[in-house]
């Protein structure tokens, strides 16, 4: 049903409505030098923790107690924010300039939730959780229409993994609408509807904490945080132990990060030369169509290969547990290749697009106001060349790696006991792990195709 | 520290020395140039001129534009544009002093007419 809306509010954009020019990437293709250099040092560094990283980890953290009045008040600020840009960028969208530039939402949306929060997140954990926007105005409505007993939990993560599959596709396929202020606000208000509904049905902590996809992504990468914030409480820690401490219990979970992995491989893969070159290929079939299907199968590919170096893993060790307990057992050791690969494709992006809240802050509604006086700010000074971007992408996508495959011999060690079986084991986890990083880089150093920017 | 950990030790530092090496020798060592380009419009068309020009950071860029409609040209990434039309050619100088591709479109009728790319 969401989809017949959807469709049926895309066919009513109105002629003037343009998306153009949102998102511009100034970036250049990784050179070859950076290519080479980053697999290298992946192996040599996944070698160096083999041999070198034979104790479990520190586990000690430094724990700061908030006094309650404070943990309300912080709450209480960080919700009144959220819910305020969210509202801002809602109205804007509805009644706001319709051109996607021109327009705080698409900004808000795209930039601002889709990639600061997450990295913000990987940094300070807990923050989005205190002043969730979503789960506030949720919460708001529930008080109004209270619901009975809530109904049992049986879907795992699938909720959340579908989800997060219909973003996607919304933003690689149809961007040329979900860019648009009013498409995008008619899709916000959709989302926060599914999530009354479904929190009404099951009850918003399990709602939120099963199927509510920004959620889960964001508490992902929260696990690679330094600082946590919780309810009276702030601890600053390696996150190594949050990673190695225990696996998961939901295959769906596994799913949802690969896929999160597969999506970014795809989105760096899907305007190069090469893609194109095959597509041109097979024509008369459209580009769409190769690329769709490119997107489909990219998932299952990541998967397949996750469960064969898993499965290669057990035969090593001589596993007692099924293939599919060793993959929900190391999962979490591929959340940091995850967030690096997220990081070195969109932070160009998070800075030549994220840039422009500063003037259409000051200007929501494009009334020709001037709040703060910000509206003639250069965008331009916040340009950062594309040789500082390849050091960016390279360290990005080599210290994830890195510190993935520090987590996953932590989980080596924790579950097989011994050194030398925990070594043993890493070896096929090892090559997958240098095959994505590798990848990783590869797809940065494609040309894109003619037209593309 | 064992015999294992040294080559470990040595082993990484020994990659990331020729990882360096590597890296910061890729780039060649040009003088800057000025790099003339001339396009002309029509119809909301570019009929001559570069698709994608390509200069070297540093280098001097200077578009001469042509148009057969009044308009915006508009470079993004350094936003600057020019205002072009059929009564002379105009022009707009920059210094290239940011690598990367950026797009230059017509700004009014939203059509890209090409991509500059700026090599470190």
């Amino acid at each position: 049903m969401r989809y017949l809306l959807f469709a049926l509010a895309a066919f009513c954009i109105p002629a003037t409505a343009s998306a153009h020019a949102f998102g511009l990437q100034y970036t250049l293709p990784l050179p070859v030098s950076f290519y080479v250099t980053g697999g290298v040092a992946a192996f040599l560094i996944s070698c160096f923790l083999l041999i070198f990283v034979q104790d479990s980890p520190n586990s000690r953290a430094w724990v700061a107690t908030l006094t309650p009045g404070f943990s309300r008040t912080l709450r209480r600020v960080l919700t009144a924010l959220f819910v305020g840009i969210l509202l801002l960028g809602l109205v804007a969208g509805v009644f706001g300039h319709q051109a996607a530039f021109n327009n705080i939402l698409p900004v808000l949306f795209w930039i601002g939730l889709v990639l600061l929060v997450p990295y913000l997140s990987a940094v300070v954990d807990g923050f989005w959780d205190m002043g969730n926007p979503f789960r506030a105005f949720v919460a708001w409505i529930l008080r109004l229409a209270p619901s009975s007993e809530a109904g049992a939990w049986r879907f795992g993560y699938l909720p959340a993994l579908i989800g997060y599959i219909v973003l996607i596709i919304l933003e690689l396929f149809l961007n040329q609408y979900t860019t648009l202020p009013i498409v995008l606000a008619g899709v916000i208000l959709l989302y926060l509807a599914t999530l009354v509904v479904g929190s009404k049905q099951y009850g918003i902590d399990t709602w939120f904490w099963f199927a509510e996809f920004f959620s889960l992504f964001f508490r992902l990468a929260g696990k690679m945080a330094p600082v946590q914030l919780r309810e009276r409480r702030v601890s600053l820690s390696l996150p190594t132990e949050r990673l190695a401490a225990k696996g998961t219990e939901y295959i769906t979970l596994v799913i949802f990060i690969l896929f999160a992995l597969a999506a970014t491989a795809y989105d760096g893969i899907s305007e190069t030369a090469l893609l194109y070159d095959v597509a041109n290929t097979m024509a008369p079939i459209p580009v769409w169509a190769i690329q769709f299907v490119i997107f489909t199968l990219m998932p299952v590919l990541f998967f397949g290969l996750y469960a064969l170096s898993m499965r290669a893993l057990r035969s090593i060790v001589g596993g007692t547990q099924s293939t599919r307990a060793y993959m929900m057992r190391f999962i979490y050791s591929f959340v940091p290749i995850m967030l690096a690969y997220h990081f070195a494709h969109y932070f160009p992006l998070l800075v030549s697009t994220g840039i422009t809240i500063v003037p259409l802050f000051a200007d929501p509604f494009a009334l020709g106001w001037n709040l703060f006086g910000l509206s003639s700010f250069d965008t331009a000074t916040a340009l950062i060349g594309a040789d500082t971007v390849w050091y960016v992408q390279l360290a990005s996508i080599v210290l994830g790696h890195a510190f993935a495959a520090y987590v996953a011999h932590h989980i080596a060690l924790r579950e097989f006991g011994s050194v030398r079986k925990a070594l043993a084991s890493q070896l096929p986890l090892i090559v997958l792990m240098v095959f994505y990083t590798a990848f990783g880089l590869w797809i940065l150093a494609q040309p894109f195709a003619p037209g593309v920017v | 520290m064992d015999r294992k950990k040294i080559a470990a030790i040595t082993l990484v530092l020994v990659g990331v020395g020729i990882g360096y090496t590597y890296l910061t020798s890729s780039g060649t060592d040009a003088t800057s140039q000025t790099q003339v380009f001339e396009i002309e419009i029509e119809d909301q068309t570019m009929v001559a001129g570069e698709e994608m020009p390509q200069v070297r950071k540093g280098d001097t860029v200077v578009f001469h534009i042509t148009a057969d409609a009044a308009e915006e040209f508009h470079l993004h990434g350094y936003d600057r544009s020019v205002d072009i039309g059929p009564d002379e050619t105009a022009t707009l100088t920059l210094l290239a002093d940011t690598a990367g591709r950026f797009p230059a479109e017509l700004e009014l009728a939203k059509i890209e007419l090409l991509v500059l790319e700026v090599l470190p």
